[in-house]
């Protein structure tokens, strides 16, 4: 019996160690800066932020305009 | 240009930076999108779009109220409507000079000529009203006279008088009926 609970215990760590995973979570994907006088800003900078809502390291990998 | 955190802990935050050159940026809606590519279990890949409008210092409409890109005129008389409408908060707005030229290819035309500006007389009509926002709309009455032997593509080009928009460019075509 208690054999068969260590195995069990043993199997269900193993499997959340391999379930560990980052999850990517933001708020919002689109922004809308608004309207904006022509000449008034030279450049327009805008931050995402996304949270890791995972249980391991988020690796973001590239980031591109497209 | 695109910056980004490249490595993000459980439970904390990261940020992606987009950053959107608006210099040569003259008018309109802008959508520039980013694609985040991510070792993450629920979204590998998603895309984050940062929009708005920029409201120009002369906005140029046609008659029917659409963002104005192209300029079709013609030598017709009572042809096509010749005409196009200028926006902005500017109360003295002038027209000073509005011309055309030819642009891709001579297309039979000698070269010399083709760098040559067709003048385009015109006439303006000043606003009666002045907008909620505190811009004024002035309308552009074109007359074209047939200096080209045929009706070609090209350029207009609308000098005005205002100190930071000296020079309207509208890609076109000028009709020789």
């Amino acid at each position: 019996m208690h054999r068969f609970r260590a195995t069990i215990l043993a199997a269900l760590g193993l499997s959340s160690a391999l379930l560990a995973s980052p999850m990517i979570t933001i708020d919002t994907m689109e922004y809308n800066a608004g309207t904006i006088r022509e000449g008034t800003k030279q450049e327009l900078v805008h931050i995402f932020k996304v949270k890791n809502t995972g249980d391991s390291t988020l690796r973001i990998t590239d980031a591109r305009p497209g | 240009m695109v910056g980004f955190d490249s490595i993000i802990p459980p439970g904390r935050e990261g940020k992606i930076t987009q950053k959107i050159d608006l210099k040569n940026v003259h008018g309109g809606e802008f959508n520039k999108a980013v694609t985040v590519t991510s070792n993450a279990k629920n979204q590998p890949s998603l895309r984050l779009v940062l929009k708005g409008v920029i409201k120009p210092i002369i906005g140029m409409t046609m008659p029917d109220g659409q963002q104005a890109t192209y300029l079709s005129l013609t030598t017709k008389a009572g042809g096509a409507t010749n005409e196009l409408l200028l926006t902005t908060e500017k109360k003295d707005l002038q027209v000073k000079k509005v011309s055309f030229k030819v642009m891709g290819g001579g297309g039979g035309q000698p070269e010399w000529q083709a760098d040559m500006p067709t003048f385009i007389n015109f006439t303006m009509q000043k606003p009666d009203s002045i907008k909620a926002d505190g811009s004024m709309t002035y309308k552009l009455v074109f007359a074209p006279k047939a200096d080209l032997k045929d009706s070609r593509d090209g350029e207009y080009t609308i000098e005005t008088n205002h100190p930071d928009r000296a020079e309207l460019k509208i890609r076109g075509r000028l009709q020789v009926e």
